[in-house]
């Protein structure tokens, strides 16, 4: 029986090929309803009994094929790291190698992360069972069209995905990412409800975290709404449901690193716009200068017919220029100290040879001109010398005469005024230098300014001679009293030698006693030629005053004193009053 | 507005996309049906009281060896219910995608089409007319004879499952 079967089937195997081919041209659908009906069963049977086999069997086609789109995929992402490399002078570019400069990553790894940032472009939250739109949120670059078409759309792709792996393994999966190209879409389920979000590329793990959980607080929020959902879109929490996701959406693209997320403090970004800024400031300052000098060489130009050019030498402007003009010197000059840069800018101007002869040719003109100026004011000087002279000199004669004059009274003003000094204090001159030359003399009695002989017991009872060895001491203290009031002789009335007698006797005989013994005592005195010739000689006087003031000594008369020789001076007061008066009416 | 989803079901070249296509406002790919199995459409549909947004689901017709996508009845509010009119088979096949339908919601409202009127002598709509009505009931709301072609009863069908969806 067996072999009977085998030979069957190497008959039908020798015909089998040629029915095929005949009925692939004869009736091509039939025979691919017909095939398809056998093949697919058998081949779905075989997967599912011997999965493992089925595996083994498939890898060296599908791990080829999944080895090819892995390598396809790195290929693309290294396409698209060397485009964005190979952007030689956009923006883009130095903004990527200042932030890999600033933040120590490199290019390559910068570009990966910008290669992995995923952008949510928008976000649906459908009805699970029906596939209705309960609400979305959209950015405004994205080009999603009509929201409800493609809610119900990636529903029915979710449903058939779903649909698919459900019937290809035992336990049941819910599809999350799907993509094509770059877009992503990446698909939440939770309750009656399940979210899309719409993404520029593949989210990673904390992405999918992040919207998980944002999901999570929407789906807790609004759990009853969404059981209850009846497809009707004016209900007030798919508007809050849309604002929500509005805001999500914003707040998470600015937090990615190339979206314009203004919380987070970018020290790479705002060390470029510094920069940048920093440039454009001295661009434009310079632009700015470049532009006034120009403008200034104009002016000169404009204003002097001169070329001139303002150059910048190692950091300092200097306005070079061959005048034709000398005067024009003085011109540039004005308008360059009107300039805000008068001070930054040195001049270098020279002048031409025409110039230089214009220039002497002035000079000279300058210099004859004012040689004759000169001339003309030394004449003028001259003649008007001459003028002051013939008026000012005699006008100068007169005032030095009255110069002396006056110089003349002032002397005798001065001269008077120390006269009169003099007077009003010539009494206590006096005084004081006779206490001051009589000083250490015991004879001299300093408060009637008298000399007082009386201890020298100079004349004995009834004698009217002077005796003693002390005489010689009485000469010389008479003689300095006369040198100490020579310099006031003018105003001295008499200068007195005084004697007087004890009480014992007759007081007539005493008188005539003491008038002897004064005559004798100046006769004594006289008999020293400095005495004798003294200026003073003619003012001495003689008087004898008897027994009228005798010394009492402890209530008794002192016979020896009494007999004493006593010499005082009397000033002449209406003499020296009547001066006073005389200068003090002058004054 | 309100939103609902009505899927059009029935044998495969029974002229549900061409229906569709000429009723609707706003549509997917007809590329989508061969790949997935459901290409979506929509209609704002204006109704005595309301406006009804129809986001209609135009799923790929089902065969003997590859049966229709359930996955894609599940939440429908309406269903419209499409059978050939030049094609007697396609119209005994209603049965069983109405049995699938209430497996999911016993109290949906359905709409039975026979399209292709415009291929059909007068006895032939008369046949098709009776033997659908042995249908009628079970969901069943009403019978519209179509045609894609000319556009006869399409308007009117869908307005009318329209009416049934906001009247349920």
């Amino acid at each position: 029986m067996q072999e009977k079967d085998e030979e069957t089937i190497s008959i039908l195997a020798r015909y089998l090929a040629q029915i095929i081919s005949k009925s692939a041209t004869q009736d091509p659908n039939g025979l691919e309803q017909a095939l398809q009906s056998i093949i697919s069963p058998v081949i779905a049977k075989e997967i599912s009994e011997n999965k493992d086999k089925m595996i083994d069997a498939l890898y060296p086609i599908m791990g080829g094929m999944i080895s090819k789109y892995v390598a396809q995929a790195i290929k693309e992402l290294m396409e698209t790291i060397n485009k964005k490399i190979e952007q030689g002078f956009s923006v883009e570019r130095y903004k990527r190698k200042l932030k890999a400069k600033l933040s120590g990553v490199s290019e390559t790894e910068l570009l990966l992360e910008e290669s992995a940032d995923a952008h949510i472009l928008a976000m649906f939250i459908i009805h699970k069972e029906s596939g209705l739109l309960i609400s979305e949120a959209h950015t405004e670059e994205s080009n999603i069209g009509d929201p409800h078409m493609v809610a119900s759309m990636a529903s029915a792709i979710k449903d058939f995905i779903n649909d698919w792996i459900s019937n290809n393994k035992a336990e049941k999966e819910e599809v999350q990412i799907l993509s094509y190209g770059k877009e992503t879409l990446y698909i939440e389920s939770a309750g009656s409800v399940y979210l899309i979000a719409f993404l520029d590329s593949d989210p990673d793990y904390e992405m999918r975290s992040d919207i998980n959980d944002f999901f999570a607080s929407i789906v807790k929020r609004y759990a009853d709404f969404f059981q209850s959902f009846n497809g009707d879109d004016a209900a007030k929490e798919v508007h809050e449901l849309s604002k929500k996701m509005y805001a999500y959406l914003i707040s998470h693209n600015d937090r990615q690193p190339d979206g314009n997320n203004k919380k987070s403090f970018n020290p790479a970004k705002w060390g470029l716009i510094f920069l940048l800024s920093a440039l454009l400031f001295y661009v434009g300052y310079r632009l700015k200068i470049y532009y006034d000098m120009n403008m200034l060489e104009n002016r000169v130009t404009e204003q002097t017919g001169e070329i001139v050019t303002i150059k910048n030498e190692e950091g300092h402007y200097i306005l070079k220029g061959i005048l034709k003009e000398p005067s024009h010197f003085k011109a540039i000059q004005n308008i360059l100290s009107q300039s805000p840069y008068a001070k930054e800018i040195g001049v270098d101007l020279s002048l031409s040879v025409g110039g230089v002869k214009k220039l002497i040719a002035q000079q000279k003109k300058q210099l004859e001109a004012q040689k004759e100026m000169l001339l003309r004011l030394n004449n003028a000087y001259q003649k008007d010398l001459q003028t002051l002279k013939h008026q000012v000199v005699p006008e100068l004669d007169t005032l030095k005469k009255e110069q002396t004059q006056l110089k003349k009274l002032l002397e005798s003003y001065k001269n008077e005024k120390r006269k009169l000094q003099q007077l009003m204090e010539l009494e206590k001159n006096l005084y004081a230098a006779l206490d001051h030359a009589f000083a250490n003399n015991p004879y001299y009695i300093k408060k009637t300014h008298n000399l007082n002989f009386a201890p020298l017991h100079l004349f004995e009872v009834g004698k009217v001679e002077p005796t003693g060895t002390k005489l010689p001491l009485v000469t010389a203290s008479f003689k300095k009293y006369l040198h100490v009031l020579l310099p006031y002789k003018p105003y001295i009335k008499q200068i007195l030698i005084l004697s007087f007698s004890d009480t014992k006797g007759n007081a007539v005989h005493n008188q005539l006693l003491t008038e002897k013994r004064a005559k004798n005592m100046l006769s004594y005195f006289l008999k020293d030629p400095a005495i004798a010739h003294s200026p003073m000689r003619s003012l001495i006087q003689t008087r004898g005053e008897g027994e009228k003031f005798p010394v009492m000594v402890n209530g008794q008369e002192d016979m020896n004193a009494s007999r004493r020789i006593e010499i005082q001076f009397t000033l002449d007061h209406n003499k020296i009053n009547s001066m006073i008066n005389h200068y003090l009416e002058k004054q | 507005m309100i939103s609902r989803k009505i899927v059009l079901i029935g044998d495969f070249a029974t002229g549900k996309t061409s229906l569709i296509r000429r009723f609707v406002d706003n549509q997917f790919s007809d590329t989508y049906l061969s790949t997935i199995g459901v290409k979506i459409s929509k209609k704002i549909i204006p109704l005595e009281k309301t406006t009804l947004q129809g986001m209609i689901w135009d799923i790929e017709g089902g065969t003997e060896t590859k049966p229709v996508n359930k996955t894609y009845l599940i939440g429908a509010h309406g269903a419209i219910l499409v059978a050939d009119g030049t094609r007697y088979e396609t119209l005994e096949h209603i049965e069983m995608y109405r049995a699938l339908l209430h497996k999911n919601n016993a109290k949906i409202p359905l709409v039975l089409v026979i399209n292709k009127c415009d291929c059909l002598s007068d006895e032939a709509r008369h046949a098709m007319t009776e033997k659908a009505k042995t249908m009628y009931g079970d969901g069943i709301k009403n019978i519209f004879l179509t045609s894609a072609k000319t556009g006869e009863g399409v308007e009117e069908m869908f307005f009318a499952i329209a009416s049934e969806i906001v009247g349920s």
